[in-house]
């Protein structure tokens, strides 16, 4: 079985919802208002959204320990959430540096618009997210996808993330001293899939 | 052995590299997530072996084990370097004009402005390689799988700074034939080309295929020997195995057309092997070769793309530049870059080619404030940038920063001037502006200043730099002071055209101390575009200049089908306001209420002409300020709502501030913001500035990721003693911790606001911070109540 690598989704595929926008901008909005829509519709004309992945096995290793390909993770968190997985797919996926730029001339022409545009990029690469989730694993039953950052999950593992599938050099994925992932409307995860899935297969 | 030259090698004959190093060794037990270059030491036999292999296959150089070795990632690169060397020293010996590359790779960093590696710090990291590669003893630079254009310009001065060795620079293009942060070849090539490379290409990010795409866009462009090293293809997993998606022989085929269109070096990256490179040197080395062909072409370039001198004249915003202009000259004293940043970007909005930068003004530091200026120009636009000042070293410090083939303003026919000013435009490469000018002054005839302008480019050609990197300005003297003045002006410009030079002028020159100046200016820009002119420094928000620009170019056919003119008229016909809401009542408080920006200002201009400016700001745009955020606290009224009202708010100000005098506003009342040390964030302490500078505040913005120590020294030398800090990372709060004490030890009565998403009141407290603001509105109200009780204290 062979599993894409690398790959580009087109902006107008990835779709969002007005509740999902409402609760990043803490008020009730929809996708229709005038200012929401042309800050949306200008957003998407920027957006080269590519991603690209690896599947890897999951080996439970001592005392909280996980090995997802990459050497021994301690993270309780992480193990629970792929409990019952013998596999995962690891992923980045990136709305790419144009729109890293246009937030970067917002933020001086336009405060409104930026944090309007802010919110819905990051709507737009979590919307990302659950496409290449469906990419790369369909419809079987899988774990809930989990990041460096959450629970116990240290983002100081994100740097090895990153190179073991290879997103600095496939999708140009930099990281800040601090942890941070450029261009900033980025997302890496681990998703589990469910070990009678793997039998089965 | 005698050995030729690589490069006078490259004047006769193709020349190959070798292919995939990583992947090779992968096949062969190294394990995944281990570096190749481990095995420089672990296994030196192994990495012989392969160069031989690839030596044997028919390739001209070999590239050292050491993509990705730097002094940042391993404290031992020395000794890396050394191993990796010596392996492939031992694979060429006896072998006769087979050559090593030292192979320099990525940071794995984004450099300033959009990431946190300081260009120095870059140029360190890869100078500390090279002069161990130096010593060592290769034959060559390279520099490859750069995907950001600063990233690739500090590693190729680091080259030039620490040996003399050919440099030779492939990037790593995306399938949009670009880099990742967004340089397209021409810009890259341009740029490239300044800083005195020897040859320049792509490589990796995929096969053969889309590089046979794109030789094209070199061959046109580029005046160096191309190479082309792709992957060999996109890789894919099959059953557990990397597979890439172009054997050998299809890779191979492809290269016979990448070579017959222009393709002058030839290798492979990823995925390649021996066999790769075997049946490319098979199929093309009896093939016809050329190198490129000299383009002659005056070309700058930005971040993300290049300008070209053409027949239709260049446009340079010349709004930022302190001469007449308050708000900049205190924009600059505040260090307040968003000023510039704000300027920067509404020029570019207008549609102008390049834009000058000159931050002269007594009594600032112009090498550091010009170094932030380039730096925060950068970040929100890509217009190629024209560096400004009358200071050699100023010029110096922007241009080695400058991300791109920048233009330098300016030099003239004083030995003294050109002494200093062209070694800086050859080292970094650049189109330079000679002011017809020299120790004896300006002449007063044509002649005089075109003799020289051709001594100057004498003097420029000693210096290595060619004809095609100088654009003459004669001068516009205004025609108040001499009748003839323009005459003379118009007169070189037409002369040093017709000998094939570029042109410039600062075009506003021309009617200094008459009045109703935009007229003399739009019609002498018209006469000079007539005469020639290539370029012109010009107030883009000048309604008359943008017309006869427009009008110029289409009716010298320069303009296609008419379509920039079209587009042009079209933004200058009134826009219609969206408007949002039923209301009826149309004054400044329910447009400021509204947010709608363009009618506050259109109704604080008629209510400047009959109510006081203190009447206005207390009766309309601070009620209606007051309205929004009691509503916004009540969450009647959100975030967006909130902006737009601020914005709008602010734009009413500046009306009334052009009115009043400063002693009627009370500019005492200044906050600092910053985003911390380590984090990039900005959105929250922008909210914030927006709603501050709509309650009349001045804010000192010190912009994101700013070191305490200058925090501390905004403190010190603007005296403001309320400080706002933000911070979104929980890795970046220790950061606040440290700025706050800081501030604490050195400055009495300081008062420090804390703000974030990752802050709460409780860690606010904790780490010594006086206020906590948890929303937007919360920053107003703290900054309020600071000053009523320093009003309160100062009355006691």
């Amino acid at each position: 079985m062979s599993t894409n690598l690398f790959g580009r989704i087109d902006a107008c595929e990835i779709l969002i919802n007005d509740s999902e926008l409402s609760s990043r901008l803490y008020r009730g909005v929809s996708l229709d208002e005038p200012e929401i829509s042309q800050c949306a519709k200008k957003l998407y004309e920027r957006i080269d959204c590519r991603f690209c992945a690896l599947k890897s096995e999951v080996r439970i290793l001592h005392d909280d320990n996980i090995d997802i390909g990459f050497g021994s993770i301690n993270s309780r968190h992480l193990m629970k959430n792929l409990k019952g997985c013998g596999e995962a797919f690891i992923f980045a996926v990136t709305l790419g540096f144009s729109v890293e730029r246009y937030l970067s001339t917002l933020s001086v022409s336009s405060v409104p618009q930026y944090y309007i545009t802010d919110a819905l990029a990051s709507c737009i690469v979590e919307a990302a997210c659950d496409k290449v989730e469906n990419i790369l694993a369909g419809s079987i039953p899988k774990s809930n996808r989990f990041s460096p950052g959450y629970g116990d999950f240290d983002i100081s593992y994100q740097l090895q993330v990153i190179n073991f599938i290879r997103a600095d050099k496939l999708l140009g994925i930099t990281l800040t001293k601090t942890g941070l992932m450029l261009p900033q409307k980025t997302i890496t995860a681990v998703v589990g899939i469910k070990n009678e899935q793997i039998i089965n297969s | 052995m005698n050995r030729s030259s690589i490069l006078e090698l490259l004047k006769i004959k193709r020349l190959y590299f070798d292919g995939g190093t990583g992947t090779v060794l992968q096949s062969r037990g190294l394990c995944g997530g281990t570096a190749p270059e481990i095995w420089n030491i672990e296994h030196p036999n192994e990495i012989i072996k392969l160069h031989n292999e690839y030596l044997d296959a028919g390739c001209d150089i070999i590239k050292t084990n050491t993509f990705g070795i730097n002094s940042e990632k391993y404290d031992n690169y020395k000794e890396l370097i050394i191993a990796a060397i010596s392996c492939a020293k031992k694979a060429v010996a006896e072998r006769h004009n087979k050559f090593i590359a030292f192979d320099i790779g990525p940071t794995g960093r984004l450099l300033c402005p959009f990431g946190d590696l300081p260009f120095e710090t870059a140029v360190s990291i890869f100078s500390d390689s090279i002069k161990v590669a130096a010593e060592c003893g290769v034959d060559l630079i390279l520099i490859e799988t750069m995907n950001d254009c600063l990233e690739t310009k500090a590693a190729v001065v680091a080259a030039k700074e620490n040996c003399d060795l050919p440099i030779f620079v492939t990037n790593a293009y995306d399938e949009s034939g670009k880099l990742m942060t967004g340089a397209d070849p021409e810009a890259m090539i341009a740029m490239l080309e300044g800083l005195g490379v020897s040859a320049l290409g792509m490589n990796c990010s995929f096969g053969p295929d889309k590089m046979l795409d794109m030789i094209d866009i070199f061959v046109k462009n580029s005046s160096l020997p191309i190479i082309v090293n792709p992957n060999a293809g996109l890789p894919t997993i099959v059953n557990g195995k990397t597979r890439f998606s172009s054997d050998a022989d299809h890779f191979s085929d492809i290269m016979i057309d990448i070579c017959t269109k222009g393709g002058t070096i030839l290798g492979g990256c990823c995925g390649t092997t021996p066999e790769y490179i075997r049946k490319t040197v098979e199929k093309t080395r009896k093939l016809e070769y050329s190198i490129p062909t000299q383009k002659n072409s005056t070309v700058i370039s930005s971040y993300t793309h290049a300008v070209k001198f053409s027949e239709r004249p260049l446009l340079i915003g010349e709004r930022i530049n302190p001469t007449g202009k308050p708000k900049l000259k205190e924009a600059l004293k505040n260090s307040d870059m968003s000023y510039i940043m704000s300027e920067a970007v509404s020029q570019s909005e207008k549609s102008v080619h390049i834009l000058d930068v000159n931050v002269g003004l007594p009594g600032i530091d112009e090498e550091v404030m010009m170094h932030s200026a380039i730096n925060a120009i950068m970040s929100c636009t890509d217009i190629p940038l024209q560096i400004d000042s009358s200071s050699s070293s100023v010029i110096e410090k922007a241009a080695r920063v400058y991300a791109g083939k920048p233009m330098i303003n300016s030099v003239n026919g004083k030995e003294e001037s050109m002494n200093s000013v062209f070694p800086i435009v050859k080292k970094y490469g650049a189109v330079v502006v000679a002011l017809t000018m020299d120790e004896d002054g300006i002449p007063d005839t044509v002649e005089g200043r075109v003799s020289v302008a051709e001594r100057i480019l004498s003097r420029a050609h000693e210096f290595g730099i060619s004809s095609d990197d100088i654009v003459f300005d004669p001068l516009a003297l205004t025609v108040s002071s001499g009748d003839k003045n323009a005459l003379i002006t118009l007169g070189a410009v037409k002369e040093l055209s017709k000998r094939g030079y570029k042109t410039i002028l600062g075009v506003s020159n021309i009617s200094f101390g008459l009045p109703a100046r935009e007229k003399i200016n739009s019609a002498f820009l018209s006469c000079a575009f007539e005469n020639g002119l290539s370029c012109a420094i010009m107030n883009p928000f000048s309604e008359r200049m943008m017309d006869a620009y427009y009008s110029h170019i289409v009716l010298h056919g320069m303009d296609e089908a008419c379509d920039m003119y079209i587009r042009y008229a079209n933004e200058c016909a009134p826009q219609e306001q969206t408007v949002r809401s039923t209301s009826s009542d149309e004054d400044l408080y329910h447009a400021v209420l509204h947010g709608f920006k363009e009618k506050s200002i259109e109704y604080a201009k008629k209510l400047i002409k009959t109510e006081s400016p203190l009447d206005i700001i207390d009766r309309y745009i601070i009620p209606a300020l007051d309205e929004t955020g009691k509503n916004f606290e009540l969450k009647k009224t959100f975030l967006p709502q909130l902006l737009m009202c601020a914005d709008a708010a602010s734009a009413a100000f500046e009306i009334i501030k052009e009115t009043i005098s400063k002693s009627e506003i009370d500019s005492d009342k200044k906050v600092i913001l910053a985003t911390v040390k380590g984090d990039i964030h900005d959105i929250g302490k922008n909210i914030v500035k927006t709603l501050l500078e709509s309650y009349g505040y001045t804010v000192i913005d010190l912009g994101r990721d700013v070191a305490e120590s200058d925090i501390l020294e905004s403190v010190i030398s603007s005296g403001c003693k309320l400080v706002g800090l933000s911070a979104l990372m929980t890795t970046t709060v220790p950061s606040m911790e440290g700025t706050i004490k800081l501030l604490r030890e050195n400055v009495r009565d300081i008062k420090i606001m804390v703000g974030g998403a990752v802050l709460n009141k409780e860690y606010a407290d904790m780490i010594g911070a006086d206020y906590y603001g948890e929303d937007a509105m919360a920053s107003v109200r703290i900054a309020d109540n600071y000053y009523k009780s320093l009003n309160k204290e100062e009355k006691q």
